[in-house]
């Protein structure tokens, strides 16, 4: 190898000739600063930084994941105690737990959100219907993440809640036993369950992850961020470059997010219930908040329609951009009729998560005490005397 | 447990009723119930009044004891003479210094310290014995509020005895109200602190300081109780120590979130800085 004169005085410049000599190193880092450094859109603000709280959170994930790994025992007799021991014994471990699960949280509500400005600025419009439907997928695989981990730490509530939510597979026609059997691995939630759960939640989803997310990066790079102009018009060049300026409001996110994520994970750690037990049902059942929509749904219609509601709305999403809504219009005020159909629905699973959160409760509301049904409709508890109680 | 519609035959029968045992396992200790049907009871035909009481009894209702068990004899054998026939152990009613013996197959501990105390004379009719102040049949649950209406009609108002009795009460409802007060704490802080359950055997063994001090009010001593009082309020103070540690480390959470937001904030002033420069 032939080094310039004075290259010693730069090590890494010797490493970088060593690669360049090997494959076009400075040909691929030229192509990579040219996509970093494309020009946002004027429009692009604050609300364009999600995508990368939401990458800074699924970072967080696999790490804490990884961390977690290492003393998690994935079978139905040694899980509780693995997780006990994790966040009693091993220095940090809780606060290990405490940011996996509070992350778990987090990704759901930056990825509602993130997909909500998308939506708002018609960024799913051609040529950009890839990496919507990528974006999608990787929801559905969020979603799937916390209905698998939810499971692992073998404890009451993680145990009933699987016994619930894979029930309702069960109903939907043709596939649905079929699909609950491979779910479960048997006739009941057991040991093949946690381990099915397990590789799913630490191998196969990951993997799935990283590949998507790589792929929805690529897109994004390679299209550059939409604007808000007509589908049919040329996209607008110039605005400031992503590199350096945009990523510094990227950052500026990313803190703020990081920083809401420790403070719940150190001030509010979730808690480890008793050890699951088939034979004790415990009373009060729910699912995550995000699973509670498709739960209360499940209370007012028949069981085979309601199971397949959330995988029909994430088809609805992906048909968004085909089929939909595809007129050339991207800006939000020209596209009232779908923005209202979408914040209908928005409202409607809304109002479903609230009602399937109040369901089976009694609360004090504006000075009267209501137990809240079934169905999430609120009765007003009465006193002996006969009298609405009030506090 | 849940069955496939496909799957017939015994099978499913016998899971189905292997849960129902199960359940049944689980769920029958959760309420004690009187063993047997007192119309069953032999002896409380003739001596119903005893019979009428005893069914008020703790005894009874929780389904431990029956006649027998302090009277010898056979309580389910409906012929008189085969009831009480030698070698069923009938001793028919046991002589005042023999209560505290019968008493005590059972509550050993309690007779232990009844042994000990100011009430022990045996052959003194003036003394109490177990029944003077728990009832003979309808035995009454040993509390507080026992104390409170056992004492008085034998001991006069503002009498050394009684005024020493009331001194071991106090100190009793005051332990009690100190546990039930680190309970409630130890449980809320549980939620948070998974640590918090290392401060559970301290508070196991304040428990069984408790009941031994109950016991130990047998022998009406108040070194006896004081001692074990001081046991109670050591291992209450471990469990106050776990519930410091737990106040120190919430307070070093808070203290890391300060430093973390400032951290936080003093990054996006340089942030800010940066961009107003790039911009610029």
């Amino acid at each position: 190898m032939r080094l310039r004169p004075g290259v010693w005085k730069r090590p890494l410049a010797v490493v970088w000739q060593w690669l360049d000599d090997r494959f076009p190193a400075s040909q691929l880092a030229q192509i990579l600063r040219a996509n970093l450094t494309k020009p946002v859109p004027a429009h692009v603000n604050w609300s364009f930084t999600l995508g990368s709280a939401l990458m800074a959170l699924l970072s967080v994930q696999l790490l804490t994941g990884a961390l977690l790994m290492i003393y998690y025992k994935p079978s139905a007799t040694e899980a509780y105690a693995s997780v006990e021991r994790l966040i009693t014994d091993i220095p940090l471990g809780w606060l290990m737990r405490s940011m996996h699960s509070w992350g778990s949280h987090l990704i759901i509500i930056v990825a509602l959100l993130h997909m909500a400005r998308v939506f708002a600025y018609g960024g799913y419009k051609r040529p950009r219907e890839v990496t919507w439907i990528i974006g999608v997928a990787l929801f559905a695989i969020i979603l799937i993440f916390g209905f698998t981990g939810y499971l692992l730490p073998w404890d009451q509530v993680a145990y009933w809640g699987t016994v619930v939510a894979t029930e309702a597979p069960a109903s939907m026609p043709v596939l649905g036993p079929a699909i609950q059997q491979f779910m479960i691995g048997g006739t009941e939630v057991a040991d093949p369950t946690l381990g099915r759960f397990f590789v799913i939640h630490v191998f196969v989803l990951p993997l799935a992850l990283l590949g998507m997310v790589s792929l929805h990066l690529f897109l994004i790079r390679y299209q550059g961020i939409s604007p808000l102009t007509r589908t049919d018009e040329p996209e607008p060049a110039g605005g400031e470059p992503f590199y350096p300026n945009h990523t510094l409001k990227d950052l500026t996110t990313v803190y703020l997010v990081l920083g809401v994520l420790l403070t719940f994970a150190l001030l509010l750690p979730p808690d480890l219930g008793d050890r699951a037990n088939p034979l004790i049902t415990p009373l009060g059942i729910k699912p995550e908040w995000y699973f509670l929509p498709a739960y209360q749904l499940l209370k007012y219609v028949p069981e085979v329609v309601g199971v397949q509601a959330p995988p029909l709305l994430l088809l609805l999403l992906v048909a968004l951009p085909l089929v939909i809504d595809i007129s050339p219009e991207r800006h939000p005020r020209r596209r009232s009729r779908v923005m209202f159909g979408m914040m209908a629905i928005a409202a409607l699973v809304t109002l479903l998560g609230v009602l399937g959160h109040l369901s089976e409760t009694t609360r004090t509301i504006m000075g009267s005490t209501y137990h809240f049904d079934m169905q999430g409709m609120p009765h007003a508890v009465e006193s002996s005397t006969g009298d609405v109680v009030a506090p | 447990m849940r069955t496939n519609p496909r799957q017939t035959g015994i099978k499913p029968l016998m899971c189905w009723w292997t849960s129902v045992c199960l359940v049944l396992l689980c769920t029958g200790t959760a309420e004690a119930v009187p063993a047997v049907d007192l119309d069953d009871v032999a002896c409380a035909l003739c001596h119903y009044e005893q019979g009428e009481a005893f069914a008020q009894s703790i005894h009874f209702n929780d389904g431990l004891l029956l006649c027998n068990d302090c009277h010898g004899g056979l309580p389910l054998e409906a012929d008189n003479e085969l009831a009480k026939a030698p070698g069923t152990g009938f001793i028919g009613k046991p002589q005042r210094p023999d209560i505290v013996r019968v008493c005590g197959t059972c509550h050993i501990a309690a007779a232990r310290f009844f042994a000990q105390g100011a009430h022990a004379d045996l052959y003194n009719p003036q003394t109490p014995t177990c029944i003077t102040c728990h009832s003979n049949h309808d035995v009454r649950a040993a509390s507080l509020a026992l104390m409170d209406s056992t004492c008085s009609p034998c001991h006069e108002t503002k009498s050394a005895a009684l005024m020493s009795g009331l001194a071991i009460r106090l100190d009793l409802q005051k332990a009690r109200v100190q546990l039930a007060a680190i309970l409630t704490i130890v449980d809320s802080l549980a939620t948070q602190n998974p640590h918090m359950t290392a401060a559970q055997p301290f508070i196991t063994a304040a428990q069984v300081a408790l009941t031994e001090t109950d016991l130990s009010t047998h022998a009406w001593s108040a070194s006896l109780a004081q001692k074990s009082l001081s046991a109670f309020d050591r291992e209450l103070e471990g469990a106050r120590a776990h519930i410091a540690q737990h106040e120190e480390a919430v307070h070093r959470r808070h203290l890391a979130v300060a430093f973390i937001w400032a951290f936080i904030a003093v990054n996006l002033v340089v942030l800010w800085v940066k961009r107003r420069q790039l911009l610029s």
